[in-house]
């Protein structure tokens, strides 16, 4: 009997979507499977498509894609651990998330205009919108610029520049409780380590990594809307969440 | 051996396998979902993704299964003898599916399988992060609704014993095509509120509660209540056309368990806008998505555990409510609980410019559909309330409601038609005049219009008590106006200014910003709705009704408008209530004797599984016939009580509708008893609708599939083509709709019904005994619940036996009373309602005479408005230092190649 680990049809309920050469085998053999059964079906009743022969036509093809997916279930849980970063994050990486951020803004400076056009806001109003739409865009347009031409910082000044904007952020957020208070306490103290561990991970990775930044908690850093103030994305958790990324980054 | 007086059905062997290994599947995609993502072992997490398929296709076996069992009418097992018979058509077989509780619950468990499969087909990749525990939280409600149906319903159960030759069929009022329909809309609609609620415990687990999981949530909610809409207003069509008490919603309990989700989705869907705009409440937001699921679970457990009485209802099963109280229980330890532990990344600064923005309009907004959705399960609940504390079961009938819902349906109104007009952050006092100046004359003239050429529009109603009266219908007139002003406003503004960019024509400006802007303008579409539905619900307030009994068929001479089988359409009023009088000799589209009715024939059909007794009607408008209608009763030869149905007959006209019921007959004299209604407005219900759920699709416009219909340059004639293709949709479905609403045409066959239906002794139809003969008895007579336990109806509708006698009572109760004089009608009908009292209980009363009911909801409404003004006055103070202090105080002087891309990229945004 062969090995499911090898015969398992590549995942593709989530994941990379990587290329499988025998997804189309597998999915050739089902379609057979169920083309077969009907037809068998449809002979046992001499071809007479009554609301019984529809009916378990479906279940047919119900006891079909049951099979499948409970094989799929099993190859699944024995299969080889998919250890990659796409495994886990978020699709869009760094570029489609300003992408995002870009349409949102431009949509919110067109809206502010209609609204102008409309009646709704007056001059004063509007302009100030607008401003401020305006000035977050070109900022958004001009880190999509640098990432499209590679003129990224080195990986030891993102980190650093990322450690000193959550530090700053958790600086200005108000202490709202005790807890909120410990919990910024030990990212305080989280900081040297970290900074010294980022400093590690910088030693270790080389120089040249892929310019596309897919590390969820970094991109989730840059500030999705236009109004809202960092401080809401920016948790003690997402300190320990970053240290826990970049000891997975260093072991891999 | 085999015994073979044991009945062996292979069709249940399998379903049941079929539905032991769904569960064990379903365990296993809880644990690998949860460890999957919890370890981030994406093995795991594919296996749980995998089984949730494979759950599905288990599940679609198992009711392909029971329905082959019914189209092949397998009566060994139980559940296919008790809702079925030989003599169904196969399409009632089919819809059988669904008709008894053991059924209801597959074929929960089928869409919400279905539906999970297609949410985590589309989301599995967006999602990666959380879809483990997206996957365990849809499993979690899949493996307890599955555990009810193999431990204490299960359909496939078979007879120990020698199984019956045929089934006793399907209950003959689920024998209605809108009921074929309307469960499956209403669960969808249930059942699509369990993925909003699986993402928001996903992004909660995860911890990933960024603007990516609202956007998901949210299209998800807007097909929860674009089905519970539908579900809802199906409902009311069947209660409508098969109960025959002339209405369409009467606040039972289980039309209820469908209204409270959708308030709180509705809720929602305005939330998350704010969310989206301002990244402001998203805890508010996340406990909407958790309060809306469990109110689909509450209304579920009303309904099948018996623990409220209702027509719909499926029984009393005490088991099934232990079951779904721990289920309940358990939901809101743990969404609360991961709120609770979250509170910190959901914690956000909330802050408002002005109360005169869109954003408080939403959170008004937001206040009153919960406080909508808390009065309905409180009034709703109130009953069981009240016989858990004193051991008396107190009623809430429809009136109590009504004295609710009205005002705060009133005051959503106000808002759908405010709010567009507001802007986000701030308006200022000049825009808010330049804004709400036409929607305000558009009101003010509406009103004095109708005051002035209806001046039956003055007629008060009671809202919240007995002692405040306002004119109800006429400011849901002004209110429907000031919407249509305030959304046609906003339409024609918009084409301007699309016009102006675009240059284009007003019709391509109009489509373009509809396609461009589709959840806004989709959403007022769904306001315009709202407002042409509350136009159809101001009509209730004119609702008029006669009972009558005609000896025998006849002719009617239209000549002479006379003819000895003929009666009139005439409402008596009396001066005696002062505001309810209006002046007889105004002639409108609701002045009396308008129709004139002729019983033209009483015939006696039959069919396989059913008798039919049908009344041929002619119906005159001004002496001129306008069609002839079929009232009918049914008798199925397999219902289990002796109860025959009613078939009501309908002509629908654009003013009104008329409806007609044969309330008794008598085969051999030929003597029969109608009952008419003239409903105004009510088609406009109807149509209301289909606009709301127009707008509900536009909301729900892909963005591919908008470019894809942008994609050729598009010719004059294919552009009016277009417009013609979308004028004929709307208008088939509105011929469709009404087109539904025909009289029942005469059935074919035998002999079976029994002589005398309905009928008393007197040989005078029950429904038409002892009608009130002042103003004080009607009022009395509406406010007292028939004791018969039909339907909830009050002694004034009801057209049995025991209310005929009892309206009796009421006059007699009245007889010492001088009713020309205010303190003898108050003091008759309070004697009328002690007695009644005396004699029945408070269970008799439609409203508690208890000032419990009316303190609480009350006091909760009043008090969260004013908490709402407190803290809005906080957060609108802090919001207008925090605007000052963040903006900037000159231009940011930006590099010009930055300038010119962005204008760029701007020209080319719509």
């Amino acid at each position: 009997m062969s090995d499911p680990r090898v015969t398992a049809p590549r995942d593709s309920a989530s994941g990379p979507n990587h290329a499988d050469p025998m997804r189309w085998i597998w999915r050739g053999v089902a379609g057979a499977t169920l083309v077969l059964g009907w037809v068998f079906i449809l002979w046992q009743n001499k071809f007479n498509m009554t609301v019984p022969v529809v009916v378990i036509g479906l279940g047919y093809l119900a006891v079909v894609a049951t099979v499948a997916n409970l094989w799929r279930v099993g190859a699944s849980a024995v299969a080889p651990e998919d250890n990659s970063p796409e495994a886990w994050t978020k699709p869009l990486g760094a570029r489609g998330e300003l992408e995002k951020e870009k349409k949102t803004l431009l949509k919110a400076i067109k809206e502010a205009e209609f609204d102008l056009a409309m009646g709704k806001l007056s001059k004063a109003d509007s302009d100030e919108l607008i401003r401020m739409y305006r000035a977050r865009a070109i900022e958004v347009i001009k880190a999509i610029d640098e990432l499209d031409a590679g003129d990224v910082a080195s990986p030891r000044q993102r980190i650093q520049r990322e450690v000193q904007a959550r530090l700053a952020v958790d600086k200005e957020k108000p202490k709202k409780d005790k807890k909120t208070a410990r919990a910024n306490a030990d990212a305080k103290a989280a900081e040297p380590k970290l900074v010294a561990e980022t400093k590690r991970v910088v030693d270790t990775q080389p120089v040249d990594t892929k310019p596309v930044d897919t590390d969820p908690v970094k991109t989730e850093s840059i500030e999705t809307d236009p109004v809202r103030t960092p401080a809401d994305d920016n948790s003690p958790e997402d300190i320990a969440a970053a240290k826990a990324t970049k000891n997975t980054e260093a072991t891999s | 051996m085999t015994d073979h007086s044991v009945p062996f059905s292979p069709i249940a062997l399998v379903g049941t396998i079929a539905l032991l290994t769904a569960y064990a599947v379903g365990a296993w995609c809880v644990a690998a979902g949860i460890a999957g993502n919890a370890r981030k072992s994406r093995r795991l997490v594919n296996s749980a993704v995998y089984g949730l398929y494979g759950f599905t296709a288990l599940v679609g076996l198992a009711s392909a299964l029971i329905i082959y069992g019914f189209v092949t009418h397998d009566y060994a097992i139980k559940y296919v003898a008790a809702t079925s018979d030989t003599t169904m058509s196969t399409w009632y077989k089919v819809t059988s599916f669904w008709g008894a509780l053991d059924g209801s619950l597959l074929f929960w468990v089928l869409v919400l399988g279905l539906f999970s499969t297609v949410a985590i087909v589309v989301n599995v990749k967006r999602h990666r992060d959380m879809i483990g525990y997206v996957v365990a939280t849809i499993m979690v409600v899949q493996v307890f609704f599955l555990s009810l149906l193999i431990f204490n319903n299960n359909p496939f159960e078979t007879y120990l014993t020698a199984p019956p030759i045929d089934g006793r069929g399907l209950n003959p009022l689920l024998q209605n095509y809108w009921m074929v329909i309307h469960p499956p809309s209403l669960y969808v609609g249930f059942v699509a509120a369990t993925i909003p609620f699986a993402f928001g415990i996903g992004a909660l687990a995860s911890g990933r509660l960024d603007d990516l999981w609202l956007g998901s949530v949210r299209s998800w909610m807007l097909i929860c209540f674009g089905f519970l809409s539908l579900g809802l207003i199906l409902g009311g069509r069947w209660a409508y056309e098969e109960l025959g008490w002339g209405g369409y919603w009467a606040w039972d309990p289980v039309e209820n368990a469908g209204f409270m989700p959708w308030f709180t989705a509705t809720a929602f869907l305005h939330a998350a806008i704010i969310q989206e705009q301002r990244g402001m409440m998203k805890t508010w937001n996340i406990c909407l998505v958790v309060i809306t699921f469990f109110l689909t679970i509450f209304g579920t457990f009303m309904t099948r555990s018996g623990v409220v009485q209702s027509v719909h209802a499926f029984g009393e099963d005490n088991e099934l409510a232990v079951n779904f109280i721990v289920f309940m229980a358990a939901i809101l330890i743990v969404s609360f609980g991961l709120i609770v532990h979250r509170s910190n990344k959901l914690a956000t600064k909330t802050e408002f410019d002005s109360f005169y923005s869109r954003e408080f309009a939403f959170l008004l907004n937001n206040w009153i559909l919960l406080a909508c959705a808390f009065f309905v399960l409180f009034a709703t609940m109130f009953p069981t309330i009240s016989e858990a504390i004193d051991g008396s079961r107190v009623s809430v009938g429809p009136e109590f409601f009504n004295k609710w819902m009205t005002p705060l349906g009133l005051s959503l109104l106000v808002l759908a038609g405010a709010a567009p007009l507001l802007a986000w952050r701030r308006t200022t006092r000049e825009r808010l005049w330049s804004q709400f100046m036409f929607p305000t004359a558009v009101m003010a003239v509406t009103i004095v219009a109708l005051l002035i050429l209806f001046p039956q529009t003055k007629e008060t109603s009671s809202v919240f008590a007995d002692q405040l009266e306002l004119p109800i219908s006429l400011i849901n007139f002004g209110i429907c106006a000031f919407v249509f002003g305030s959304i046609g406003q906003e339409f024609w503004r918009g084409m301007l200014v699309r016009r102006r960019q675009t240059g284009s024509d007003p019709l391509t400006s109009l489509i373009g910003l509809v396609l461009s802007k589709r959840r806004k303008y989709g959403g007022y579409i769904v306001h315009l709705g709202v407002a042409v539905m509350f136009f159809g619900f101001a009509g209730k307030a004119y609702e008029h009704m006669i009972d009558r009994t005609v000896e025998v068929p006849g002719k009617y001479d239209a000549r002479t408008g006379t003819g000895e089988s003929s009666f009139a359409f005439t409402i008596e009023r009396t001066k005696e209530n002062g505001v309810k009088f209006h002046d007889p000799t105004f002639i409108g589209p609701f002045s009396e004797s308008r129709y004139t009715f002729t019983y033209e024939n009483l015939f006696h059909t039959s069919d396989d599984h059913k008798d039919a007794v049908t009344a041929q009607v002619g119906i005159y408008d001004y002496g001129e016939r306008v069609g002839t209608v079929y009232p009918a009763k049914w008798d199925y030869h397999k219902s289990s009580d002796e109860q025959l149905t009613t078939e009501v007959a309908i002509k629908v006209r654009v003013a009104e509708d008329v409806y007609l019921v044969l309330t008794g007959f008598d085969l051999e004299s030929k003597q029969a008893n109608f009952r008419v209604y003239v409903n105004p407005l009510i088609l406009w219900v109807w149509v209301g609708f289909l606009m709301l759920a127009l707008g509900t699709l536009v909301c729900l416009i892909p963005q591919k599939v908008v470019d894809m219909m942008q994609w050729k340059p598009k010719t004059k004639l294919g552009r009016a083509a277009d417009v013609g293709i979308v004028i004929a949709v709307a208008f088939s479905l509105v011929l469709g709709l009404a087109s539904q609403a025909q009289a029942a045409t005469p059935a074919t066959g035998g002999e079976h019904v029994p002589a005398g239906m309905g009928m008393g002794n007197a040989g005078e139809g029950y429904a038409a005994q002892n009608r009130p003969m002042s103003g004080t008895s009607e009022k009395a007579m509406k406010e007292l619940i028939c004791p018969c336990g039909c339907a909830r109806q009050d002694i004034h509708n009801c057209d049995c036996k025991t209310a005929a006698d009892l309206r009796a009572k009421v006059e007699g109760l009245l007889a010492g009373y001088d009713l020309n004089t205010e303190q003898g009608r108050e003091q008759g009908y309070a004697r009328v309602l002690d007695a009644f009292v005396a004699d029945y209980g408070e269970r008799v009363l439609a409203t508690p005479r208890s000032k419990f009911p009316w303190l609480l909801p009350m006091v909760a409404a009043v008090g969260a408005l004013g908490l709402l003004v407190i803290v809005g006055r906080r957060w609108v103070k802090r919001g207008k230092a925090d605007t000052a202090a963040a903006m900037p105080k000159k231009d940011v002087v930006a590099d010009d190649k930055y300038v010119d891309k962005l204008d760029d990229e701007l020209s080319e945004t719509d």
